[in-house]
């Protein structure tokens, strides 16, 4: 026999998994009537994504991540003011950049030697390479810089870059492929890659 | 930029960037932004039980078909129908053009009729019979219809 709470525990279980599996839209019709279960699962969906967007902007994760969670308080004010809900992702992602290029500015980390410095808080190699490679990002345009950052952390596929910027995967191969030629010549020419 | 490229660039960059994955934290965020939230759960009040879904309506393949009817009929109801400009046209040009015997035939009245009503048809008879050069008390309807036919 289950107890009450251990029922409790059940049914949100079993509403997490039903409202994982909805798309988007109808996450976001929900959210606008009212629905915080549908809020909170459309964050927890977006939410690698969109602080990477931000750490692609502030170079610091924390930073990034309290971007992030600002970017979802703004959404929640303005959901109803959304005209296309199946573009939910994209919307977002444009208030997050905003929020992020603010932080940046009110903590002074715009320019593109401090997003250089900070570009992870944890620090995998002392050999120079991962300083290396965050000069060479910090050498990118903000949007290579965005579509590098999505990729590579969190592994999204182009299907869901697509959704979040708002352009054709085409287009993100084609941006994804100058942003990493750029890097490969950088890094290259500081001696990294040569066999 | 080949393959060989792509592998040790890409080692450099997850390398360096790859962090773990963030984890959204609901119950963090509910606290650090309670303003918010509330305006969220301030919304279930205000909503309807039953919201009227015109767009999705509106997006089924028989309305757009009906739309598309109705747009029709409209269209064709307003080709179909004379300016009342017209009217005038088709009535003046019956009496100056045609003949007598023209202006009598059904569908010579028929338009009249269409035109002007009785009175419209009364008045093509009486032209009809003034060009004929007789006068109207004189000539009795078998001697018209004598004269209609040609005999």
């Amino acid at each position: 026999m289950c107890s009450t709470s251990e029922k409790e525990g059940l049914e949100r279980v079993i509403v997490k998994r039903q409202l994982a599996q909805k798309p988007d839209i109808a996450l976001v019709e929900a959210a606008i009537r009212g629905d915080p279960d549908s809020f909170t699962e459309l964050c927890r969906r977006h939410y690698p994504a969109m602080v990477a967007i931000a750490h692609s902007a502030l170079g610091d994760r924390h930073l990034a991540e309290d971007a992030a969670q600002q970017a979802f308080a703004k959404a929640a004010e303005k959901l109803p003011q959304l005209k296309k809900k199946s573009q939910f992702a994209g919307w977002l992602a444009a208030i997050c950049r905003n929020t992020a290029r603010d932080m940046a500015r009110s903590t002074k980390l715009l320019h593109s030697n401090d997003i250089a410095t900070k570009t992870t808080a944890a620090e995998p190699h002392n050999d120079g390479t991962g300083e290396a490679v965050k000069e060479a990002l910090s050498k990118l345009s903000a949007s290579a810089r965005e579509v590098i950052f999505l990729r590579y952390y969190d592994g999204m596929s182009y299907e869901q870059m697509s959704a979040v910027l708002g352009i054709s995967e085409q287009a993100i191969n084609g941006r994804l492929r100058r942003a990493k030629r750029k890097l490969a010549n950088y890094l290259r020419c500081k001696g990294f890659g040569k066999v | 930029m080949n393959k060989k490229d792509d592998k040790w660039l890409d080692e450099l960059i997850t390398r360096t960037i790859n962090t773990t994955k963030p984890q959204f934290d609901s119950e963090k965020w509910k606290q650090k932004y309670p303003d918010e939230f509330k305006t969220l759960l301030s919304r279930a009040a205000k909503a309807p039980a039953h919201p009227i879904r015109w767009t999705s309506f509106l997006k089924k393949p028989i309305a757009k078909v009906a739309a598309a009817a109705v747009i029709i009929l409209v269209i064709g109801f307003f080709m179909t129908r004379p300016a009342p400009d017209k009217k005038v046209e088709i009535v003046e040009m019956t009496n100056a053009t045609k003949s007598p015997a023209e202006m009598l035939t059904l569908k010579s009245l028929t338009i009249a009729y269409h035109n002007g009503g009785i009175e419209a048809v009364e008045k093509q008879c009486d032209k009809a019979i003034e060009k004929l050069g007789l006068k109207s008390e004189r000539i009795t309807v078998q001697e018209l219809l004598t004269y209609i036919d040609g005999v």
